[in-house]
């Protein structure tokens, strides 16, 4: 519940007009700049720690044994 | 439990078709006829003296991974993209060498073990809404997988609220050591079923001209056979199989903010935090800062990330025969602290003829990471990539 008021609370924010996106537009303001390699760390991540979860990695092998 | 099990499954697949049938999301299209291509080096290494879980005492966790991934991306018409990826994995294990005296897992002679995988895929977008689709395989000699997703995600309020949902569904098979005693002799199974099912939910909203805020929350339910390969336990002095429970319900919950600094810089914060069935919780904390160069054409990352967690409830560095019930000495269930340290460049070389066929926009991306865990474990990676357009 806590999650869904925190979601309407976030839906109910000021708009910021597409004309005054620009900076929102660059790379580095991305909410994922590198999302392929990011896609490895969270193989690592996944594997390598017992907390999966958040990522793309939840099966499928891992290769690391 | 099978009633709440198949309802859960229903109500995500009725959730993902009803965004579907919305038909909107934000992902970027391409002209008509353009393809995206990128290739993508990992190196990793691992070591450690402290792996409770390796079969001949000596605890050490060294393995080397060299894992290049191809990633694909045509756009067919205005709004429909296909896309595919591919991974080929490489890679050595010290602790592999430990069992049935050859490679552990692969009983093909002490050497390199090798997987490949691969995904297909479609992305479709019209106005604020997008859906996507994928299906994947995985092989190596002790796992294999077959996969598949679908998702959708949808802009609301002239795209300044973004929602998204993503269903996916792993149906594996896996080979597990079955009597290690003596380890040398040690007998592997046929393939086991495991099956994978993994709900995610993003929330974006746009705060300012240069403030995004992202929430996240992930379910993810594994079953059958969830034992890793390799790993074993001592009970009151004798090596034997780790034993562990056939279903685990994970839960997690992230943020993260991003945070325009200037006019060529962003912070990048995250948190988020994990619990599952078998008693582990887990809070990751971690910051990138990024710096925009050449006019925005390079991009310059320092990263940083702080990982805790609790060990899972059936884990112990050994055990009493008296011990019945569920056991493991893997050190990634373990609790421990990990500290990660990163830097990454992104160079745009920008566009050039190669072989008579015009690439546009071409980066080539170099980044190293190195992590080191409380229980002993330290490991590095570098990634090289050379991305384009045509």
């Amino acid at each position: 519940m806590k999650y869904l008021i925190l979601l309407l609370t976030l839906s109910a924010c000021a708009n910021v007009p597409q004309i005054d996106r620009g900076h929102l537009a660059k790379r580095m303001m991305s909410l994922d700049p590198r999302p392929q390699e990011n896609s490895f760390k969270n193989e690592i991540r996944a594997f390598r720690e017992g907390a999966v979860g958040g990522s793309s990695s939840v099966g499928g092998g891992c290769g690391c044994n | 439990m099978a009633v709440t099990k198949f309802s859960l499954f229903y109500l995500s697949v009725a959730i993902v078709l009803i965004i579907s049938q919305i038909q909107v999301s934000l992902a970027e299209m391409m002209p008509k006829g353009k393809t995206k291509f990128k290739f993508l080096s990992n190196i990793y290494h691992q070591n450690g003296n402290d792996g409770t879980q390796v079969a001949d005492n000596s605890g050490r966790e060294e393995a080397n991974v060299f894992e290049p991934m191809i990633f694909i991306e045509t756009q067919i018409s205005e709004h429909t993209a296909i896309n595919a990826d591919f991974v080929f994995d490489a890679w050595s294990a010290a602790s592999d060498t430990k069992l049935d005296g050859f490679t552990g897992a692969s009983g093909k002679g002490i050497g390199p073990q090798t997987r490949i995988s691969g995904n297909f895929g479609l992305r479709q977008e019209y106005g604020s809404t997008e859906w996507h689709a994928k299906l994947g395989f995985s092989s190596e000699y002790d796992y294999r997988s077959f996969n598949g997703s679908v998702g959708a995600s949808k802009g609301f309020a002239q795209d300044n609220f973004t929602l998204g949902l993503d269903l996916r569904y792993f149906a594996d098979a896996v080979k597990l050591f079955q009597d290690i005693t003596p380890t040398n002799t040690a007998t592997i199974s046929d393939y086991l079923p495991r099956q994978v099912l993994a709900i995610s939910m993003q929330a974006s909203q746009i705060l300012t001209i240069k403030d995004i805020v992202q929430l996240s929350l992930d379910f993810v339910r594994a079953t059958n056979n969830l034992e890793s390969t390799a790993s074993t336990v001592v009970i009151g002095g004798v090596r034997e199989v780790e034993s562990l429970p056939d279903s685990r319900a994970r839960y997690s919950s992230g943020i993260k903010w991003v945070h325009g600094v200037g006019d060529s810089s962003a912070l990048h914060l995250a948190y988020r935090h994990y619990f599952d069935q078998w008693g582990l919780s887990a809070n990751s904390i971690s910051s990138s800062y990024f710096i925009s160069l050449r006019d925005d054409l390079d991009l310059l990352e320092f990263s940083a990330r702080y990982h805790q967690q609790s060990q899972v409830d059936y884990f112990a560095k050994s055990f009493d025969v008296s011990h019945s019930g569920f056991k493991t000495s893997d050190s990634d269930l373990e609790d421990f602290d990990s500290y990660e340290l990163g830097t990454a460049y992104a160079y745009t070389l920008g566009d050039q003829q190669v072989l008579n066929i015009d690439l546009e926009n071409i980066v080539w991306d170099n980044g190293v990471n190195y992590a080191i865990r409380s229980n002993g474990l330290r490991y590095a990676y570098w990634q090289s990539s050379i991305g384009f357009e045509f």
